[in-house]
Order: C-alpha cells, then structure tokens, then sequence
C-alpha cells in the first residue's frame, strides 16, 4: 500500500488494513434455528420492537403465512455468525451437520456504519475516502480459522481442532458456495425453492435485517445439484 | 496489562486488559461490492490483485430476490458468475470478501 496502517500475522496473512473495510458485532441474541419449507433454516436475528413479519428462507423473502416479501435489496448487507448447540460446536472442536438447534447468533456490520466519534479507546483506522475501517471502540470481527468442504452431500460432516479457551461461531454463507453442478430447472419446480445455494449450509442477511439459513441435506432433492464444495469460517466471539 | 511474547504481528487488547485478538487470527474483510443487476448475463472480476495479500478473495451473494442464486465459480484468480434458473426480474448483488 502507498500509505496508511497495515498489519500482518504469523501465518503471512493480512490481519489489519486501513485500505480494507472490516467488521464490527453490531448485535447478538439467540433464537431457534427451526426448519421451514424443504428443509430450509430460518432465525429471527431483528431488534425487539422490530414487529414486521419477514423471514427468508430457500432464496426468496417470504412472511410467515408463505407469501412473498417484496421489500428493498440491500448492497453491503452485514453477517450473522451462529453458535449453535450441539452437535454443531462442541468443545475445542467445530463440527458441521445439518442438525438445527438453538443458536447464539451475531450480526456484524462495516465499521463504515459507526460514528468515530463514539469511539472509546484504542486504535482507529480511516480509508482515503474518510471512512471508518477498524475501530477498537467496537468488537471486529475476527477470524480464527476457515475450513473447506468438498464435495459435500448430506450426511457428510466436517471436523475442525481449535485452539481451546476461546468461544467461537461460525458464519456458514453463500459467498462460500462452489457450485460443481448446474442446476436443472427440470427438477424441483412447483412450490419448492430450486436455490442452489440452499443446498448448502448457508446463511446470509438482507437490509432489512431477515436473515436465512439452509442447512446440508436439501441437496438430495435436486438431480444435478447433490454435492458442492465450500468454505465455513470460523469467528471468535470471546467476550462477546 | 503485561508485555507478552509474540511472534509477529499485533495484539489487541479489551477494555480488561484481556486479548482481543493475538497474532493467529485476522479480519474479515470487503474486497468490493459489485451489483450485478438482474444477472441476466454472466460475468467475472479479477481477484488476483486482492489476494497478493495473502488472503483468499471469496464471493458472497449479499442479496438476491430470486430463488435461484447466481452459479458463481472461480478460476486462476477470476471469479465468474453465471445467470440462473429463474432470475428474470429479480435483483442481484454480490459481495467480494478476503479471507
């Protein structure tokens, strides 16, 4: 970089840069993980007060009765990292399953949302345009590990050792799909949700706050879509 | 707070004085957000530039109103995207993130 603050760690990778927006715990709380529709995930991760009745699920928006949602579309939508209950995360080891239990959840936004003017100590870090990118003043969101899957299908578990002392959750989103077959548009019609990405366990979060969650076992509905490979990353949430 | 042996890098500390984050972990990250639009037509961008940091560029689809997501696919430092099974008049946008 040509100018500005950049750290890296021990494994060679860049840990902080001023250049690069980074993350912040916006909010937390815990929430069932309940299965809807083929299989598909959902959890409520909007503020108390928040009464409006979207959830998301399978790629659409959708209110509870079933019918579509039709409000706007975000462009730099947050995270939600989940700690659920086992067998999903147990001890020093992070295991993934298309069990759905109870899950700690937490939602990560840019730091460019934050005032820096509420900052409270530590270090603070601006891009050439002004904008916030890390501020110890709030909880960053730092990866601990991030675990490939390949060719993943139901049934199939991945077993990740991580350090112990440290609580962890994991953000599981479609950004880490890899798709290795098309989709047949031949299959799953109907009212079923033909998301590929669902077929997967994934997760991701609108501007609206409706988050949606597929969990790994959908896949077998779909011919032509039953495996894929990905990546899961790890958070640490100590503290949090 | 105390001075702790560290092999490289940074740690940070809580209000605490416990560690916030030591030397192992890192950040997650926006490389770039691009709105693809309706993803009628495939397309691509060049990662290779945000990876020589060490990290790896993945792509994250942050909204689609579709129920068909893009096919998104990745390959000597291009990540491509395909358009979907059912994307008319749905919109797209997806999100470069390092890891």
């Amino acid at each position: 970089m040509g100018i500005g603050f950049e750290v890296y760690n021990e494994q060679g990778k860049l840990q902080i840069s001023s250049d690069l927006m980074q993350y912040y715990l916006h909010s937390k709380g815990t929430g069932k993980l309940s299965r809807q529709n083929n299989n598909d995930g959902v959890i409520d991760v909007r503020p108390p007060g928040n009464k409006r009745p979207t959830y998301v699920y399978g790629g659409g928006i959708f209110d509870p009765s079933g019918a579509p949602y039709t409000g706007p579309t975000g462009t730099d939508t947050g995270f939600i990292a989940l700690r659920c209950t086992e067998p999903l995360i147990g001890g020093g080891a992070l295991t993934l399953s298309s069990n759905s239990p109870d899950c700690d959840w937490y939602r990560f936004e840019p730091f460019s949302d934050l005032d820096p003017s509420n900052s409270r100590f530590g270090l603070q870090l601006f891009n050439s345009a002004g904008k916030v990118t890390f501020d110890l003043g709030a909880k960053p969101l730092i990866i601990s590990a991030v675990q490939r899957v390949n060719n993943l299908s139901a049934g199939t578990n991945y077993t990740l050792g991580l350090p112990g002392g440290r609580k962890y959750a994991f953000i599981m989103n479609k950004a880490s799909l890899r798709v290795t077959k098309p989709f047949s548009a031949s299959t799953g019609g109907g009212t079923q949700l033909p998301d590929l990405n669902a077929t997967s366990s994934t997760i991701n979060i609108t501007s609206n706050g409706d988050v949606r969650i597929a969990d790994s076992g959908y896949e077998t509905d779909y011919a032509g879509s039953n495996s894929f490979d990905g990546l899961y990353t790890i958070i640490d949430v100590t503290g949090y | 707070m105390g001075i702790l042996v560290m092999a490289a890098g940074i740690q940070l500390f809580n209000a605490d004085g416990s560690v916030l984050m030591d030397t192992t972990q890192w950040l997650l990250k926006t490389g770039a957000i691009l709105n693809i639009g309706t993803v009628d037509t495939p397309g691509s961008v060049n990662v290779s530039a945000l990876e020589s940091s060490g990290l790896t560029a993945e792509v994250i689809v942050s909204s689609n109103e579709a129920q068909t997501a893009p096919v998104i696919s990745k390959s000597n430092g291009v990540i491509y995207w395909n358009r979907t099974a059912d994307n008319a008049n749905f919109r797209n946008n997806i999100r470069v993130v390092l890891l």
